[in-house]
């Protein structure tokens, strides 16, 4: 029997020996990756607060002290459009909005009068203040000429490859266009011929340049001239027709008074008082700001908005209300001065 | 989470593609600026992962062939040591066989995900070889099986009635990986995958407490996780008894010496039965009838309560967890957003899609539930009929069903020592005198 | 004992029967993804369109670092000064010292390209895949800042340890030979 046991017996201790050996490593190994994860939790700990500090920093930028706010809520209309782009308001207070591939005419009391059908998406729209009720729809790289009846008057020749038309802006005989892609304004007659352009790269310094990060540039007229916003240089600046620079205000700042992020403000229009209203993206606000550029009051915060608001597109009516475009969401709120 | 999407992506592809032409362009630079080249580096070859099912099958053949043919303890180890290594360290655990039910779950259950090749065969092969081999994928191949084989220290039996208890949560687990995987809730099998964090280096404290505490265990009790939790090892136990080779310890006559039963860690190997029973057959037919007879009220009792718990396993669906969370605070009922709610928020969509996604998702579990609570109460009821069964055998056999093949029986048989002496030596074996030696051993 | 060889040869046909039925099945089923061979394999990818940039990418991932990484899109970038996933929000000054970083491991290297343009670089050997510099280019800028699984990196586990906590359900299959959701051909 011992014979038979023998060897049997004694492999068995080989083997213990060999798996007390293996059990050594695997522990060791168990403990090697218990240590890769404490090394781990130690450096994430580190870059953890700092990650915070930064989400903390994010959240307490959307606040708005309450006394700032001059203006409140008085309308909201439902445009019905997934993503709108524009809006303009008529004469008569009838509200213009371009969105998906349409662009929709609502009555002063929010009810849907009429609908454009486009052949492809509206960039940005405008209506001749004359009361013929023309409207200009501007399309990535051309504009279209409408009658108020909704027939296509004109189509007007395409823009070079780059362009991204962004903003249209009527003023008695003369049209202007913003294309944010090639960092121009373009200055169009009635019929559609092109009279000139402002901001081309030039040679001399002192000619107009505006740095378009993103596809929001606005021109606005005030008279005999025309105010741009620059978001690149988180300013508003007003140029003759002819593209000379006058004046330029706005500074960037993450607080309430200034232009906050890269590239602010996106869109800019004009209260019977003369006073400019302004929209931001990022932590995307409404403001009022006086001609020469003093912060006055804010018409609408953060938390007016979708979370993904960007491009909040201005109208001002006769009254001094103003109109505000939130176009991921679609919807048009009407902002008026409180009492 | 296991939102399955190619169709949605192809979409995703073209839509981005169109949106790629009417981008805002970039600034014009005047000094013909280059934009630097972001790199994208590739993914593992896929010639690669047809490699992984030649090395699989490979590694199955020599398993099958060491276990069977050669009868080769140590040269399995040299085999365990490599699927280890191969397996598990260089392919980080994955894909193993084990998460792979999954993936054939989710295929079988959803038209939008297809079956990786990869993961089809390494769900099959050792299924495959189970029908002629047994469990030697057990035996040799899986990483999880290898890790636990080679900490294997000094193995305790485990008392029947404690094995039999435990044996039966593989069942359990399977089935609910299968529906969680199903209703794309979750991958439980590779989430609670204790030894995986070892193969990767990396993974979260509880689990690395429950890897080590397994491993732990198996110093002392043979392969834990294979037994009392591998759902793959449902189904090679389910297969392993059809198979046309299986392991055979004693060569020729056993002469039940025990001394195979005591050295398998398992406890897979069965004692010879008495000729006469405890109970009389007329008596044993009775309780098989009545065991018979109560299977269909186990797997309903089992279906109807597993079903009454369905709201319970929908929660793990995060869709479903997002859902609710939505409406408590839609209805003023909870204070503040979670992270999943507020990423919701962003993204701007109204609450009812989520509710009727989540309603979607529900539904499915209630059917899964069923069934899932049917497999349980069939389990259950086999179990106990198979324990009320007796098998007559008049030698030591390795339970089939049970075996890892892991070669540890065959050093030990007295005969299989003749054996291997006679083709050693060329020599006549010493039979009789092992034969002799033994009888005064053997228990009465 | 005399039936003892008749019982075994049903035995034995039957334990035939259940293999041959068991072979059919399995050859039939392998058959099935043999036929699908051209269904590829797939990989986990960042649906850009839905992550919120919660953070979890840098700490789920069971690789230290993260296969996540910051992939910065030049196409669609403004090449602003004024970099908001270069600049943190609350900063001293705006010159480029470390506190005046967003990044936490200070990642991002700027480089001046000409008036007033600045192009912006991922370093990312530095880079945790937090994403803190992706919130601001998202919510101030163009948004060409990404985070994406970088696959000299994942070990591409059958289920993505980061998916099972992401909020927004961002992280997704994608087919092997496209395995990067990038805006722009990259």
């Amino acid at each position: 029997m011992k014979c038979d046991l023998g060897p049997a017996s004694r492999s068995l201790d080989i083997s213990s020996a060999a798996k007390a050996g293996l059990v050594v490593i695997a522990i060791m190994l168990a403990a090697g990756s218990g240590c890769n994860k404490l090394s781990r939790s130690e450096i994430r700990s580190e870059t953890a607060d700092a990650v915070q500090k930064q989400t903390d920093d994010m959240r307490s930028l959307r606040e708005v002290d309450p006394k700032l706010v001059k203006y409140r809520q008085v309308d909201v209309i439902e445009t019905g459009f997934e993503r709108a782009t524009g809006i303009a308001l008529g004469p008569d207070g009838t509200l213009f909005v371009a969105g998906d591939n349409a662009v929709r005419v609502f009555s002063p009391d929010g009810r849907v009068k009429s609908e454009l059908q486009l052949a492809a998406a509206p960039y940005c729209l405008a209506v001749a203040g004359d009361g013929t009720g023309t409207i200009y729809v501007g399309f990535q790289d051309h504009v279209e000429v409408y009658g108020n009846d909704g027939q296509l008057q004109a189509r007007w020749r395409s823009l070079a490859q780059k362009a991204y038309l962004t903003c249209l802006a009527v003023s008695g005989e003369d049209i202007w266009a913003a294309d944010a892609g090639n960092r121009v304004v373009l200055h169009y007659s009635k019929s559609g011929e092109l009279l000139g352009k402002i901001g081309e790269p030039d040679e001399s310094s002192d000619s107009a340049q505006f740095i378009v990060p993103s596809p929001h540039l606005d021109i606005l007229l005030t008279g005999d001239n025309l105010l741009v916003n620059n978001p690149g240089c988180q300013a508003v600046q007003t140029y003759t027709t002819r593209g000379e620079l006058q004046s330029s205000w706005g500074h960037y700042s993450q607080n309430i008074d200034g232009f906050c992020g890269c590239c602010n403000p996106t869109d800019i229009a004009v209260l019977p008082d003369g006073k400019i209203v302004t929209s931001e993206k990022g932590l995307p606000r409404v403001k009022v700001y006086s001609p020469d550029g003093k912060f006055e009051c804010v018409v609408a915060t953060p938390d007016d908005f979708s979370a993904k608001a960007a491009g909040l597109d201005l109208a001002v009516s006769d009254d001094g209300r103003v109109f505000v475009l939130d176009p991921p969401a679609g919807t048009v709120k009407v902002f008026a001065r409180k009492q | 989470m296991l939102r399955i999407a190619c169709l949605v992506l192809l979409l995703l592809y073209l839509s981005v593609a169109a949106l790629a032409t009417e981008r805002f362009p970039s600034p014009e630079f005047s000094q013909g600026y280059q934009f630097p080249q972001i790199t994208t580096p590739q993914p593992r070859d896929q010639v690669l992962s047809y490699i992984d099912i030649g090395v699989l099958f490979a590694a199955l053949a020599l398993a099958a062939y060491l276990v069977l043919k050669k009868r080769s303890r140590r040269d399995l180890v040299v085999l365990v040591i490599f699927s280890l290594l191969y397996f598990g360290f260089y392919r980080h655990g994955c894909i193993c066989s084990i998460g792979a039910i999954q993936n054939v779950a989710l295929a079988l259950w959803n038209d939008n995900y297809v079956l990786p090749v990869t993961a089809g065969a390494f769900f099959l092969l050792p299924l495959l070889f189970a029908l002629f081999f047994g469990r030697v994928f057990c035996a040799g191949v899986c990483p999880l099986g290898m890790a636990q084989e080679v900490v294997l220290l000094r193995p305790v039996k485990v008392p029947l009635w404690l094995d039999n208890a435990l044996g039966t949560v593989p069942y359990f687990y399977l089935g609910v990986a299968v529906l969680f995987a199903a209703t794309e809730s979750a991958f439980i099998i590779c989430q609670y995958d204790p030894f995986v964090l070892f193969f990767r280096m990396g993974g979260s404290v509880g689990m690395l407490i429950f890897g080590v505490a397994m491993l732990l265990l198996a110093t002392v009790v043979g392969r834990p996780y294979c037994r009392y939790l591998c759902p793959y090892g449902v189904l090679l136990r389910l297969l392993s008894p059809f198979a046309k080779w299986q392991v055979k310890i004693s060569p020729e006559d056993c002469h039940a010496c025990h001394l195979c039963a005591d050295a398998c860690p398992y406890g897979a190997i069965k004692p010879p039965t008495p000729e006469v029973g405890t109970v009389s057959r007329q008596e044993g037919k009775t309780r098989l009838a009545v065991l018979l007879a109560l299977l269909p009220i186990l797997v309903l009792a089992g279906a109807g309560l597993v079903r009454l718990g369905s709201p319970l396993l929908a929660q793990v669906h995060p869709e479903v967890r997002l859902a609710d969370r939505l409406w408590l605070e839609e209805q003023g009922r909870v204070e503040g957003r979670t992270e999943a709610t507020e990423a919701f928020f962003i993204h701007g969509l109204p609450n009812m899609d989520a509710y009727r996604e989540a309603a979607a998702i529900r539904k499915r579990f209630d059917t899964g539930s069923w069934i899932l609570g049917a497999w349980i109460g069939l389990v259950l009821g086999l179990r106990i009929i198979c324990m009320s069964v007796r098998r007559h055998s008049q030698e030591y056999q390795a339970d089939p069903a049970a075996c890892m093949a892991c070669a540890r029986c065959y050093a030990l048989c007295p005969v299989e020592h003749a054996r291997v002496q006679a083709l050693a030596g060329g020599q006549t074996p010493v039979h009789e005198h092992a034969d002799a030696s033994i009888d005064t051993e053997r228990p009465q | 004992m005399s039936d003892e060889p008749r019982k075994m040869t049903r035995r034995e046909f039957l334990t035939e029967c259940v293999r041959g039925a068991g072979l059919l099945t399995i050859g039939g089923l392998l058959g099935g993804v043999v036929s699908r061979g051209r269904a590829q394999s797939t990989v986990w990818q960042i649906d850009p369109d839905k992550c919120t940039q919660c953070e979890k990418c840098a700490t789920a991932c069971v690789l230290n670092p993260s296969a996540v990484k910051c992939v910065h899109e030049y196409a669609i970038c403004g090449y602003c000064e004024l970099c908001f996933g270069y600049l943190a929000d609350q900063r001293p000054d705006d010159t480029e010292a470390a506190e005046n970083q967003r990044c936490p491991t200070n990642a991002i290297r700027r480089s001046f390209v000409e008036d007033p343009y600045y192009q912006y670089v991922i370093d990312e050997s530095k880079c945790i895949g937090c994403g803190v510099c992706v919130k601001g280019c998202q919510t101030f800028g163009n948004g060409s800042l990404i985070l994406q699984i970088r696959h000299d990196r994942c070990i591409n586990c059958n289920q993505c340890a980061i998916a099972d906590v992401c909020p927004s359900d961002a992280i997704v299959r994608v087919p092997a030979a496209k395995p990067y959701l990038l805006q722009t051909k990259g």
